[in-house]
Protein backbone atom coordinates (compact mmCIF):
# COMPACT_ATOMS: atom_id res chain seq x y z
CA UNK A 1 0.00 0.00 0.00
CA UNK A 2 2.87 2.32 0.74
CA UNK A 3 4.28 1.80 -2.74
CA UNK A 4 0.84 2.39 -4.25
CA UNK A 5 0.60 5.77 -2.50
CA UNK A 6 4.08 6.64 -3.74
CA UNK A 7 3.09 5.88 -7.35
CA UNK A 8 -0.05 7.98 -7.03
CA UNK A 9 2.05 10.81 -5.65
CA UNK A 10 4.50 10.41 -8.52
CA UNK A 11 1.68 10.55 -11.06
CA UNK A 12 0.29 13.65 -9.37
CA UNK A 13 3.67 15.30 -9.63
CA UNK A 14 3.68 14.46 -13.33
CA UNK A 15 0.25 16.12 -13.56
CA UNK A 16 -1.42 12.80 -14.41
CA UNK A 17 -4.70 12.42 -12.58
CA UNK A 18 -5.97 8.89 -12.73
CA UNK A 19 -9.23 7.94 -11.07
CA UNK A 20 -8.79 5.72 -8.06
CA UNK A 21 -10.90 3.02 -9.68
CA UNK A 22 -8.14 2.60 -12.33
CA UNK A 23 -5.93 1.13 -9.65
CA UNK A 24 -8.07 -1.28 -7.62
CA UNK A 25 -6.70 -3.25 -4.73
CA UNK A 26 -6.04 -6.88 -5.67
CA UNK A 27 -8.49 -9.20 -4.01
CA UNK A 28 -7.66 -12.72 -2.88
CA UNK A 29 -10.15 -15.34 -1.76
CA UNK A 30 -10.72 -15.57 1.95
CA UNK A 31 -8.34 -17.96 3.71
CA UNK A 32 -6.45 -18.46 0.46
CA UNK A 33 -3.06 -18.86 2.09
CA UNK A 34 -4.42 -21.00 4.90
CA UNK A 35 -5.99 -23.46 2.44
CA UNK A 36 -3.26 -23.32 -0.20
CA UNK A 37 -1.18 -26.30 1.03
CA UNK A 38 -4.32 -28.45 1.35
CA UNK A 39 -5.33 -27.64 -2.21
CA UNK A 40 -1.90 -28.49 -3.61
CA UNK A 41 -1.83 -31.79 -1.77
CA UNK A 42 -5.28 -32.66 -3.06
CA UNK A 43 -4.16 -31.94 -6.64
CA UNK A 44 -1.11 -34.19 -6.22
CA UNK A 45 -3.32 -36.98 -4.97
CA UNK A 46 -5.74 -36.67 -7.90
CA UNK A 47 -2.86 -36.68 -10.40
CA UNK A 48 -1.52 -39.85 -8.79
CA UNK A 49 -4.93 -41.37 -9.14
CA UNK A 50 -5.13 -40.53 -12.86
CA UNK A 51 -1.69 -42.00 -13.40
CA UNK A 52 -2.81 -45.23 -11.79
CA UNK A 53 -5.65 -45.61 -14.34
CA UNK A 54 -5.19 -48.07 -17.28
CA UNK A 55 -3.78 -46.37 -20.38
CA UNK A 56 -5.54 -48.46 -23.05
CA UNK A 57 -8.82 -47.36 -24.72
CA UNK A 58 -11.74 -49.74 -24.38
CA UNK A 59 -13.22 -49.01 -27.83
CA UNK A 60 -13.42 -51.74 -30.44
CA UNK A 61 -12.29 -51.27 -34.03
CA UNK A 62 -13.89 -52.90 -37.06
CA UNK A 63 -11.79 -55.73 -38.40
CA UNK A 64 -9.04 -54.68 -40.86
CA UNK A 65 -10.03 -51.06 -40.41
CA UNK A 66 -6.58 -49.61 -41.06
CA UNK A 67 -5.99 -51.72 -44.15
CA UNK A 68 -9.34 -50.64 -45.55
CA UNK A 69 -8.78 -47.01 -44.51
CA UNK A 70 -5.68 -46.78 -46.62
CA UNK A 71 -7.53 -48.22 -49.61
CA UNK A 72 -10.47 -45.85 -49.09
CA UNK A 73 -8.20 -42.86 -48.77
CA UNK A 74 -6.39 -43.80 -51.96
CA UNK A 75 -9.71 -44.17 -53.75
CA UNK A 76 -10.77 -40.71 -52.58
CA UNK A 77 -7.49 -39.21 -53.69
CA UNK A 78 -7.92 -40.85 -57.07
CA UNK A 79 -11.31 -39.23 -57.45
CA UNK A 80 -9.68 -35.79 -57.16
CA UNK A 81 -8.04 -35.59 -60.51
CA UNK A 82 -7.21 -31.99 -61.35
CA UNK A 83 -7.32 -32.85 -65.02
CA UNK A 84 -10.97 -33.85 -64.69
CA UNK A 85 -11.79 -30.53 -63.09
CA UNK A 86 -13.00 -27.77 -65.32
CA UNK A 87 -10.67 -24.84 -65.23
CA UNK A 88 -13.62 -22.49 -65.50
CA UNK A 89 -14.37 -20.47 -62.42
CA UNK A 90 -17.96 -20.97 -61.27
CA UNK A 91 -18.51 -17.29 -60.42
CA UNK A 92 -20.86 -15.21 -62.52
CA UNK A 93 -20.59 -11.62 -63.65
CA UNK A 94 -23.35 -9.17 -64.53
CA UNK A 95 -24.44 -8.92 -68.12
CA UNK A 96 -22.66 -6.24 -70.19
CA UNK A 97 -20.04 -5.75 -67.45
CA UNK A 98 -17.20 -6.23 -69.90
CA UNK A 99 -18.93 -4.18 -72.62
CA UNK A 100 -19.36 -1.24 -70.28
CA UNK A 101 -16.06 -1.50 -68.43
CA UNK A 102 -13.84 0.41 -70.93
CA UNK A 103 -16.20 3.41 -71.08
CA UNK A 104 -16.72 3.42 -67.30
CA UNK A 105 -12.97 3.37 -66.63
CA UNK A 106 -12.42 6.22 -69.13
CA UNK A 107 -15.13 8.23 -67.39
CA UNK A 108 -13.41 7.61 -64.04
CA UNK A 109 -10.05 8.69 -65.48
CA UNK A 110 -11.56 11.95 -66.76
CA UNK A 111 -12.86 12.67 -63.26
CA UNK A 112 -9.76 11.79 -61.28
CA UNK A 113 -7.13 12.99 -63.77
CA UNK A 114 -7.50 16.79 -63.86
CA UNK A 115 -4.80 17.10 -66.52
CA UNK A 116 -6.87 15.04 -68.89
CA UNK A 117 -9.81 17.02 -70.24
CA UNK A 118 -10.39 19.07 -73.38
CA UNK A 119 -10.42 22.33 -71.37
CA UNK A 120 -7.14 21.47 -69.74
CA UNK A 121 -5.79 20.35 -73.07
CA UNK A 122 -6.46 23.78 -74.56
CA UNK A 123 -4.75 25.36 -71.53
CA UNK A 124 -1.85 23.01 -72.03
CA UNK A 125 -1.72 23.96 -75.70
CA UNK A 126 -1.61 27.68 -74.77
CA UNK A 127 1.10 27.00 -72.21
CA UNK A 128 3.16 25.11 -74.78
CA UNK A 129 2.68 27.95 -77.27
CA UNK A 130 3.81 30.57 -74.77
CA UNK A 131 6.86 28.49 -73.83
CA UNK A 132 7.73 28.11 -77.50
CA UNK A 133 7.32 31.88 -78.08
CA UNK A 134 9.57 32.70 -75.11
CA UNK A 135 12.23 30.29 -76.33
CA UNK A 136 12.04 31.83 -79.82
CA UNK A 137 12.38 35.36 -78.35
CA UNK A 138 15.43 34.39 -76.32
CA UNK A 139 17.00 32.66 -79.29
CA UNK A 140 16.41 35.77 -81.46
CA UNK A 141 17.94 38.10 -78.86
CA UNK A 142 20.91 35.80 -78.41
CA UNK A 143 21.44 35.72 -82.18
CA UNK A 144 21.34 39.54 -82.44
CA UNK A 145 23.76 40.00 -79.54
CA UNK A 146 26.14 37.47 -81.01
CA UNK A 147 26.01 39.15 -84.40
CA UNK A 148 26.69 42.60 -82.85
CA UNK A 149 29.63 41.27 -80.87
CA UNK A 150 31.06 39.64 -83.96
CA UNK A 151 30.73 42.94 -85.94
CA UNK A 152 32.56 45.03 -83.30
CA UNK A 153 35.26 42.37 -82.91
CA UNK A 154 35.67 42.39 -86.70
CA UNK A 155 35.91 46.25 -86.78
CA UNK A 156 38.63 46.33 -84.05
CA UNK A 157 40.60 43.64 -85.82
CA UNK A 158 40.32 45.52 -89.09
CA UNK A 159 41.49 48.86 -87.44
CA UNK A 160 44.48 47.16 -85.81
CA UNK A 161 45.38 45.64 -89.15
CA UNK A 162 45.21 49.03 -90.91
CA UNK A 163 47.25 50.79 -88.17
CA UNK A 164 49.97 48.20 -88.42
CA UNK A 165 50.42 49.18 -92.08
CA UNK A 166 51.22 52.86 -91.18
CA UNK A 167 55.01 53.49 -90.83
CA UNK A 168 56.29 54.67 -87.38
CA UNK A 169 57.63 58.03 -88.71
CA UNK A 170 54.17 58.91 -90.09
CA UNK A 171 52.67 58.29 -86.63
CA UNK A 172 55.40 60.48 -84.98
CA UNK A 173 54.82 63.30 -87.52
CA UNK A 174 51.05 63.13 -86.87
CA UNK A 175 51.60 63.29 -83.13
CA UNK A 176 53.82 66.36 -83.38
CA UNK A 177 51.53 68.27 -85.74
CA UNK A 178 48.35 67.37 -83.80
CA UNK A 179 49.75 67.54 -80.22
CA UNK A 180 47.19 70.20 -79.11
CA UNK A 181 44.28 68.19 -80.40
CA UNK A 182 45.59 65.05 -78.70
CA UNK A 183 46.03 66.85 -75.33
CA UNK A 184 42.56 68.26 -75.62
CA UNK A 185 41.04 64.91 -76.45
CA UNK A 186 42.85 63.33 -73.49
CA UNK A 187 41.75 66.31 -71.28
CA UNK A 188 45.35 67.08 -70.21
CA UNK A 189 45.87 70.63 -68.87
CA UNK A 190 49.15 72.49 -69.75
CA UNK A 191 51.44 72.96 -66.66
CA UNK A 192 52.61 76.41 -65.52
CA UNK A 193 56.09 75.79 -63.95
CA UNK A 194 56.05 79.08 -62.01
CA UNK A 195 53.17 77.76 -59.93
CA UNK A 196 55.20 74.79 -58.55
CA UNK A 197 57.01 75.19 -55.14
CA UNK A 198 60.15 73.11 -55.75
CA UNK A 199 61.68 73.82 -52.28
CA UNK A 200 58.49 72.87 -50.53
CA UNK A 201 58.37 69.56 -52.43
CA UNK A 202 62.00 68.82 -51.45
CA UNK A 203 61.34 69.40 -47.73
CA UNK A 204 58.19 67.24 -47.87
CA UNK A 205 60.09 64.33 -49.45
CA UNK A 206 62.91 64.72 -46.84
CA UNK A 207 60.45 64.77 -43.96
CA UNK A 208 58.76 61.58 -45.22
CA UNK A 209 62.14 59.83 -45.51
CA UNK A 210 63.16 60.84 -41.95
CA UNK A 211 59.84 59.63 -40.56
CA UNK A 212 60.56 56.18 -41.97
CA UNK A 213 63.89 55.93 -40.05
CA UNK A 214 63.85 54.06 -36.74
CA UNK A 215 65.40 55.31 -33.44
CA UNK A 216 68.23 52.79 -33.80
CA UNK A 217 69.01 54.11 -37.30
CA UNK A 218 69.16 57.66 -35.94
CA UNK A 219 71.39 56.59 -33.01
CA UNK A 220 73.75 54.83 -35.41
CA UNK A 221 73.85 57.97 -37.58
CA UNK A 222 74.71 60.20 -34.56
CA UNK A 223 77.62 57.96 -33.60
CA UNK B 1 -12.80 0.13 -85.68
CA UNK B 2 -14.11 -3.44 -85.80
CA UNK B 3 -13.38 -6.11 -83.20
CA UNK B 4 -11.45 -8.08 -85.80
CA UNK B 5 -9.21 -5.09 -86.44
CA UNK B 6 -8.79 -4.52 -82.70
CA UNK B 7 -7.62 -8.08 -82.30
CA UNK B 8 -5.15 -7.60 -85.12
CA UNK B 9 -3.37 -4.68 -83.49
CA UNK B 10 -0.31 -5.66 -81.53
CA UNK B 11 0.56 -4.27 -78.10
CA UNK B 12 3.40 -2.27 -79.68
CA UNK B 13 0.98 -0.66 -82.12
CA UNK B 14 -1.45 0.13 -79.31
CA UNK B 15 1.34 1.72 -77.24
CA UNK B 16 2.35 3.78 -80.26
CA UNK B 17 -1.25 4.91 -80.73
CA UNK B 18 -1.47 5.71 -77.03
CA UNK B 19 1.50 8.06 -77.43
CA UNK B 20 -0.46 10.13 -79.93
CA UNK B 21 -2.96 12.49 -78.29
CA UNK B 22 -5.44 12.06 -81.14
CA UNK B 23 -5.59 8.27 -80.83
CA UNK B 24 -4.84 7.93 -77.11
CA UNK B 25 -8.36 7.14 -75.92
CA UNK B 26 -9.03 4.74 -78.78
CA UNK B 27 -5.81 2.82 -78.10
CA UNK B 28 -6.56 2.69 -74.39
CA UNK B 29 -10.09 1.38 -74.95
CA UNK B 30 -8.73 -1.32 -77.27
CA UNK B 31 -6.14 -2.35 -74.71
CA UNK B 32 -8.74 -2.54 -71.94
CA UNK B 33 -11.02 -4.63 -74.15
CA UNK B 34 -8.15 -6.92 -75.08
CA UNK B 35 -7.16 -7.83 -71.53
CA UNK B 36 -10.08 -6.99 -69.24
CA UNK B 37 -11.70 -10.44 -69.11
CA UNK B 38 -8.56 -12.45 -68.43
CA UNK B 39 -7.46 -10.00 -65.77
CA UNK B 40 -10.92 -9.81 -64.23
CA UNK B 41 -11.10 -13.58 -63.67
CA UNK B 42 -7.59 -13.70 -62.26
CA UNK B 43 -8.47 -11.00 -59.72
CA UNK B 44 -11.93 -12.45 -59.01
CA UNK B 45 -10.41 -15.84 -58.10
CA UNK B 46 -8.24 -14.07 -55.55
CA UNK B 47 -10.84 -11.69 -54.13
CA UNK B 48 -14.07 -13.65 -54.78
CA UNK B 49 -16.33 -10.61 -54.35
CA UNK B 50 -17.34 -8.88 -57.58
CA UNK B 51 -17.39 -5.40 -56.03
CA UNK B 52 -13.88 -5.81 -54.64
CA UNK B 53 -12.72 -7.19 -57.99
CA UNK B 54 -14.24 -4.21 -59.79
CA UNK B 55 -12.48 -1.78 -57.42
CA UNK B 56 -9.13 -3.43 -58.02
CA UNK B 57 -9.77 -3.57 -61.80
CA UNK B 58 -10.38 0.18 -61.78
CA UNK B 59 -7.15 0.78 -59.84
CA UNK B 60 -5.20 -1.43 -62.24
CA UNK B 61 -6.44 0.29 -65.38
CA UNK B 62 -6.01 3.77 -63.90
CA UNK B 63 -2.38 2.82 -63.28
CA UNK B 64 -2.18 1.58 -66.85
CA UNK B 65 -3.47 4.94 -68.10
CA UNK B 66 -0.89 6.78 -66.02
CA UNK B 67 2.11 4.64 -66.85
CA UNK B 68 1.54 3.12 -70.29
CA UNK B 69 3.27 6.11 -71.90
CA UNK B 70 6.47 5.31 -70.02
CA UNK B 71 6.14 1.51 -70.32
CA UNK B 72 9.59 0.30 -71.39
CA UNK B 73 8.39 -2.94 -73.02
CA UNK B 74 11.02 -5.03 -71.21
CA UNK B 75 8.18 -7.47 -70.58
CA UNK B 76 4.92 -7.95 -72.46
CA UNK B 77 1.91 -5.75 -71.68
CA UNK B 78 0.06 -8.90 -70.63
CA UNK B 79 2.72 -9.78 -68.02
CA UNK B 80 2.84 -6.17 -66.86
CA UNK B 81 -0.95 -6.08 -66.40
CA UNK B 82 -0.93 -9.36 -64.46
CA UNK B 83 1.85 -8.01 -62.28
CA UNK B 84 -0.10 -4.87 -61.41
CA UNK B 85 -3.32 -6.87 -60.98
CA UNK B 86 -1.73 -9.44 -58.67
CA UNK B 87 0.06 -6.81 -56.57
CA UNK B 88 -3.08 -4.72 -56.25
CA UNK B 89 -5.10 -7.80 -55.23
CA UNK B 90 -2.53 -8.92 -52.64
CA UNK B 91 -2.38 -5.39 -51.23
CA UNK B 92 -6.17 -5.33 -51.07
CA UNK B 93 -6.26 -8.65 -49.20
CA UNK B 94 -3.58 -7.41 -46.81
CA UNK B 95 -5.63 -4.27 -46.09
CA UNK B 96 -8.74 -6.35 -45.49
CA UNK B 97 -6.81 -8.55 -43.08
CA UNK B 98 -5.59 -5.49 -41.16
CA UNK B 99 -9.12 -4.09 -40.99
CA UNK B 100 -10.36 -7.40 -39.63
CA UNK B 101 -7.65 -7.53 -36.98
CA UNK B 102 -8.46 -3.93 -35.97
CA UNK B 103 -12.14 -4.70 -35.64
CA UNK B 104 -11.20 -7.79 -33.57
CA UNK B 105 -13.34 -9.93 -35.83
CA UNK B 106 -12.89 -13.64 -35.20
CA UNK B 107 -14.07 -14.46 -38.71
CA UNK B 108 -11.01 -16.37 -39.95
CA UNK B 109 -12.12 -16.93 -43.51
CA UNK B 110 -14.72 -14.35 -44.55
CA UNK B 111 -14.19 -15.22 -48.22
CA UNK B 112 -15.43 -18.77 -47.62
CA UNK B 113 -18.75 -17.27 -46.47
CA UNK B 114 -18.82 -15.05 -49.55
CA UNK B 115 -18.34 -18.15 -51.74
CA UNK B 116 -21.21 -19.91 -50.00
CA UNK B 117 -23.46 -16.92 -50.71
CA UNK B 118 -22.47 -16.81 -54.39
CA UNK B 119 -25.14 -17.34 -57.01
CA UNK B 120 -25.31 -21.01 -58.05
CA UNK B 121 -23.20 -22.23 -55.15
CA UNK B 122 -23.41 -26.00 -54.75
CA UNK B 123 -21.44 -27.50 -51.90
CA UNK B 124 -21.44 -30.88 -53.64
CA UNK B 125 -19.85 -29.66 -56.84
CA UNK B 126 -16.13 -30.04 -57.08
CA UNK B 127 -15.53 -26.64 -58.72
CA UNK B 128 -17.10 -24.94 -55.69
CA UNK B 129 -15.14 -27.13 -53.30
CA UNK B 130 -12.03 -26.06 -55.15
CA UNK B 131 -12.94 -22.39 -54.61
CA UNK B 132 -13.37 -23.04 -50.91
CA UNK B 133 -10.08 -24.92 -50.81
CA UNK B 134 -8.34 -21.98 -52.50
CA UNK B 135 -9.39 -19.73 -49.63
CA UNK B 136 -7.53 -21.96 -47.19
CA UNK B 137 -4.25 -21.01 -48.90
CA UNK B 138 -2.12 -17.98 -48.04
CA UNK B 139 -2.82 -15.19 -50.59
CA UNK B 140 0.46 -15.43 -52.51
CA UNK B 141 0.24 -19.21 -52.75
CA UNK B 142 -3.32 -18.77 -53.98
CA UNK B 143 -2.04 -16.42 -56.68
CA UNK B 144 0.60 -18.98 -57.70
CA UNK B 145 -1.99 -21.74 -57.93
CA UNK B 146 -4.57 -19.72 -59.88
CA UNK B 147 -2.00 -18.37 -62.35
CA UNK B 148 -0.78 -21.88 -63.06
CA UNK B 149 -4.02 -23.83 -62.82
CA UNK B 150 -6.54 -21.47 -64.41
CA UNK B 151 -4.41 -19.20 -66.58
CA UNK B 152 -1.96 -21.99 -67.45
CA UNK B 153 0.82 -19.47 -67.27
CA UNK B 154 4.37 -20.79 -67.80
CA UNK B 155 6.58 -20.64 -64.72
CA UNK B 156 8.94 -18.20 -66.47
CA UNK B 157 6.11 -15.72 -66.97
CA UNK B 158 4.83 -16.32 -63.45
CA UNK B 159 8.33 -15.50 -62.26
CA UNK B 160 8.05 -12.08 -63.94
CA UNK B 161 4.54 -11.48 -62.61
CA UNK B 162 5.26 -12.46 -59.00
CA UNK B 163 8.95 -11.49 -58.92
CA UNK B 164 9.84 -14.93 -57.53
CA UNK B 165 12.26 -17.57 -58.79
CA UNK B 166 10.94 -20.44 -60.93
CA UNK B 167 12.12 -22.98 -58.32
CA UNK B 168 10.18 -21.27 -55.52
CA UNK B 169 7.08 -21.06 -57.70
CA UNK B 170 7.21 -24.78 -58.51
CA UNK B 171 7.57 -25.62 -54.82
CA UNK B 172 4.77 -23.21 -53.92
CA UNK B 173 2.46 -24.68 -56.56
CA UNK B 174 3.23 -28.20 -55.35
CA UNK B 175 2.40 -27.27 -51.74
CA UNK B 176 -0.77 -25.48 -52.83
CA UNK B 177 -2.01 -28.47 -54.85
CA UNK B 178 -1.31 -30.79 -51.94
CA UNK B 179 -3.18 -28.56 -49.48
CA UNK B 180 -6.14 -28.31 -51.87
CA UNK B 181 -6.25 -32.07 -52.24
CA UNK B 182 -6.18 -32.55 -48.47
CA UNK B 183 -8.89 -29.92 -48.01
CA UNK B 184 -11.23 -31.51 -50.54
CA UNK B 185 -10.67 -35.03 -49.25
CA UNK B 186 -11.38 -33.81 -45.72
CA UNK B 187 -14.58 -32.11 -46.89
CA UNK B 188 -15.73 -35.32 -48.58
Amino acid sequence: MKKHQTIIQELKELDIHLPMSAMPEMQIPENYFEDFSTQVLSQIKSESFIQSLPSHTPYQLPENYFIQFEEELNNQLDTLDFEELSNETPYSVSENYFNDFPSSILATIKIIEPTYSSKKNSKKWLLNLSIAATVMLFMGLAFLLLQKQQTSEHAIASLEEQLSLIPDYDIEYYAQTHAGELDQSLNVMPIDESMIDIDGLHSEILENSLNQLSDEDLAAYNL
Amino acid sequence: MSNAMTAMLSDEELIQMFGNEATKEKAYTMLVKKYQERLYWHIRRLLVHHEDTNDVMQNVFIKVWRHLGSFRQESSVFTWLYRIGTNESLTFLEQQKKKRSLSLSDDESPLANTIRSEKGFDANKLEWKLQLALQSLPPKQRAVFTLRYYDEMPYEKMSEVLDTSVGSLKASYHHAAKKIQEFIVKEN
